[in-house]
């Protein structure tokens, strides 16, 4: 048996099509860290972070007997990630349930990393008061790349109504951010 | 305000400070957790498609559809629809999308070239409401209004939805119902929405409802709605999990039916000690544990649903089973009526299968009093089906006049035009064909009785009606015999000389001709008549074939772990298609029958590719080997195949011409030789 961290992903997928769990493990020491970014990026909440790359793991050898696509895996699952992770924000909207992370009280920072911290905060805020409509594209465009066209199909809107959001967004941010300039 | 400049620097110090905030640490104990989840056997379903925008589909131009819209479908597939107006197809469009039950829709119809300059055009609807049943058999489509003209290739109409209504699908046509705009077949739809803007439970449920035996694949991504939608009902999982059984195939199954059983398991905890339960809830449990194949508690639910809601659909079907069950084992079809008639006294046309068993047990019993009230019990629920109770009727010496006065009040009912029975995809042509076939069917069995009631003429008459069109050999024969007991033997020759033009009974010679008509026959004639006969067969084949498309990449499992493409295995020749399963008795039944078939095609140079539903194992080949079969077998391990011909029972047969076009489907194994030979 080849070691699985030595295989590319179309080797793991391969791999894990076959029941193979090891590749599992192999894909998630690959791409979990970069997808939890994506996801807390997107929810606002580690927590929601963490069960939205959970989910996708515990998915992903089911899905994968269905995966046809073309292109590299590492984007393929930040798509899928991207679509969980808003629908569990959808979820959440439904239940009018704010993310943990959001509602934090600020606490007195005293090591030398406090002014780091201070940034992080200030930034944090500044996200959480956009509304899940606008940041959600703002995120997808500015942050993770992806164009008008894709974020339509993402989200079920048109693409011009991408584009709005996207100018609301940064008008938003830049308000809020003042010092910034 | 800010240039250019500014801005781009703005941006890009800010998207540098975003990416650079770190999401959790991708730690062992998440990847321990996931690892915990699968061995419990728990299942996600990953949303790996995108939808199609809500808003582009349904209100053009429109936003106020908004986010909520956007989001209850975000990972759902919906039917593909063409925003512009093309040759053909059109563009419906309703405001508002999301309508509320009873509210006034407005509809707005930018017409296709076939259907502009038109004074007015007809909008079609079949509506559901909550309690309708699975599959469009029994529904019916009704005129919803008519579209006028509002310049600029626009038709505008306004529409009350009734307020029983949950879901509704449209198609629009000219005012003949000759030209149909049925959006690809996909048709138009509305669903009913709550106050907060969701599609309501009972909107999709229907949805899956209409789709059932149209669109498998759009019904299972509605069924994963539901249950993203709606976790909290125990009918959206079993209805999932249906789904799953029927469109993922074997591969999936045994991982889902585990994360079922835990689903079960928690719904269990949280509903068994409540002491009040609708009769929903308590049958849906009932049967999610017996689907999910977990029996201590199926009986569980079982007991309390039948004790707690004896007169609900599912205990009434488990009532009516446990009679005809017991009546099985006792032979006593007399009192097993009885209680079949008590149990539907007291719960009425509650399950559609009360009134299946209690007709058949009428029908064992050749008890006419018996057939009629049954018969009037079924048509209470399915007011039109009722073919097959006046083909019973015929079949019983005190029934048969009325029987046949129920078949002629039919055929007159399909020479009348009735637009409720003709479904909204098809054109009022194409339902007269469809109809052509239901009356040769119906005159077929009203000739027959004709006869046994001793008017031979009168039931040669009917029968002569039959045989102008379509193709049953059998029915061929036995009319040419009847005409030669009336001394026509010109016009039973003729019929023979189709019989003999069938491959099926290519064996049929002069002699067997002979014997049948008792008299020698000239050579020439006959070889002529049997010439005709193949022009003929040819002609009213193709006049019932169809031109199914498949998608290119549909794969099949050759052996474990080695896939196969359909379209190489039958693209460049004529190609017997057959779908079966060693678990199924009906295909199993016929499974020499197939080889024996196959190998006479084959040597025709017919292509020949059987699918079963299982795996490739090495029991299944020691089955093959059991029973002699040589056949080429794949496995529908990822149910494409099923998905492609839209089939899902066996056994099925289809054939496809040189360029994989599906021509005949869902036809009888005896047709298929005459179907290739068609096609050859």
């Amino acid at each position: 048996m080849t070691p699985t961290g030595s295989l590319d992903d179309a080797a793991l997928v391969e791999r894990l099509r076959s029941g193979d769990l090891e590749a599992l493990d192999a894909l998630f020491h690959r791409h979990a860290r970069a997808l939890l970014g994506v996801a807390y990026r997107l929810t606002g909440s580690s927590a929601e972070a963490e069960d939205v790359v959970q989910d996708l793991f515990v998915g992903l050898p089911v899905a994968v007997r269905r995966y046809a696509e073309q292109g590299a895996l590492g984007a393929w699952l930040r798509t899928v990630t991207v679509r969980l992770a808003l629908d569990r924000m959808r979820r959440r909207e439904r239940r009018r349930e704010v993310p943990l992370d959001a509602t934090v009280e600020r606490t007195t920072g005293d090591s030398s990393a406090a002014g780091a911290m201070e940034a992080r905060w200030e930034l944090e805020r500044a996200l959480a008061t956009l509304p899940d409509a606008l940041r959600v594209v703002f995120m997808l465009k500015e942050v993770e790349g992806y164009s008008h066209a894709e974020i339509g199909r993402l989200l079920g809107i048109r693409t011009g109504t991408s584009e709005v959001r996207l100018h609301r967004a940064i008008k938003a941010l830049r308000e809020v951010l003042g010092g910034e300039r | 305000m800010m240039d250019q400049g500014t801005d781009v620097s703005f941006l890009r110090r800010l998207r540098d400070k975003i990416a650079a905030l770190q999401g959790p640490e991708a730690t062992g104990a998440l990847l321990a957790r996931v690892r915990e989840r699968l061995s419990r056997g728990e299942h996600v379903i990953l949303p790996v498609a995108d939808r199609v925008p809500t808003e582009a589909r349904w209100r053009r131009g429109a936003a106020a559809a908004g986010l909520i819209a956007a989001a209850t479908a975000l990972w759902i597939l919906w039917p593909g629809a063409s925003l512009t107006a093309g040759d053909s197809h059109g563009e419906l469009t309703f405001t508002p999308a999301t309508p509320h039950a009873g509210e006034t829709v407005q509809v707005t119809y930018r017409a296709p070239a076939t259907l502009t300059g038109r004074d007015r055009v007809v909008l079609r609807v079949r509506y559901r409401t909550p309690r309708d049943e699975s599959y469009n058999n029994s529904m019916r489509q009704i005129v919803a209004g008519e579209l006028t003209p509002a310049g600029d290739g626009l038709f505008r109409a306004s529409l009350r939805l009734p307020d029983s209504v949950v879901y509704a699908v449209f198609a629009v046509e000219d005012v003949d119902g000759r030209v149909v705009d049925s959006h690809g077949h996909q048709l138009w739809e509305l669903l009913v929405h709550d106050r907060h803007g969701w599609p309501t439970f009972d909107a999709l449920t229907q949805r899956e409802n209409d789709l059932m035996g149209r669109n498998w694949e759009q019904g299972y991504e509605t069924a994963r709605q539901v249950a993203a939608l709606y976790p909290d009902r125990v009918a959206s999982w079993s209805n999932l999990f249906f789904y799953e059984e029927n469109v993922l195939g074997e591969s999936h199954l045994d991982s889902a039916r585990t994360g079922h059983r835990a689903r079960l398991r928690a719904f269990h905890d949280r509903l068994a000690p409540r002491a009040s339960l609708g009769g929903d809830d308590l049958g849906y449990m009932f049967w999610y544990a017996r689907i999910v194949r977990d029996s201590v508690r199926e009986s569980f639910w079982k007991r309390r649903l039948e004790r707690e809601a004896p007169a609900s659909p599912f205990a009434v079907q488990n009532r009516a089973i446990a009679i005809v069950s017991r009546e099985w084992k006792d032979k006593d079809s007399v009192r097993a009526l009885a209680d079949l008639d008590r149990l539907w006294d007291e719960a009425g046309p509650a399950h559609g299968n009360l009134i299946n068993l209690g007709w058949r047990m009428a029908r064992r019993l050749a008890d006419s009093a018996a057939l009629v009230r049954w018969a009037r019990h079924s048509w209470q629920k399915y007011p039109r089906d009722s073919t097959f109770i006046a083909e019973a009727f015929t079949q019983v010496p005190a029934l048969r006049e009325e029987g046949m006065r129920l078949l002629r009040q039919e055929l007159r009912g399909l020479d009348t035009p009735n637009d409720a029975r003709r479904a909204l995809e098809r054109a009022v042509d194409e339902q007269r064909v469809i109809d052509a076939a239901s009356a040769r069917r119906i005159l077929v069995t009203l000739g027959d009785a004709l006869v046994a009631s001793g008017r031979t003429s009168a039931g040669l008459d009917t029968l002569k009606l039959a045989v102008r069109q379509g193709w049953d050999v059998a029915l061929f024969r036995r009319v040419a015999q009847i005409q030669l007991s009336t001394r026509d033997t010109t016009g039973a020759l003729r019929l023979l000389g189709l019989v003999a033009a069938d491959p099926a009974t290519e064996a049929w010679g002069r002699d067997s001709v002979r014997r049948v008509t008792g008299a020698p026959v000239d050579s020439a004639a006959w070889a002529r008549l049997v010439q005709d006969g193949r022009g003929e067969m040819r002609r009213r084949l193709l006049d019932l074939a169809t031109r199914l498309h498949l998608p290119p990449d549909v794969r099949l499992e050759a052996a474990v772990g080695s896939a196969a493409r359909l379209d190489t295995l039958t693209r460049g020749r004529v190609t017997l298609v057959a779908f079966w399963s060693r678990f199924c008795g009906p295909s199993k039944e016929e499974l020499p029958a197939l080889d024996r078939l196959a190998a006479r095609l084959r040597q025709h140079g017919v292509g020949i590719v059987t699918i079963t539903d299982e795996r490739v194992s090495d029991d299944l080949r020691r089955f093959l080997a059991e029973q002699k079969l040589t056949f080429p077998v794949y496995s529908d391990a990822w149910r494409e195949a099923s998905r492609a011909f839209g089939q899902w029972g066996t056994p099925a047969y289809f054939v496809l011409d040189a360029d994989g076009v599906v021509r005949f489907q869902y036809r009888d194994l005896e047709r298929v030789p005459a179907e290739v030979a068609a096609l050859q």
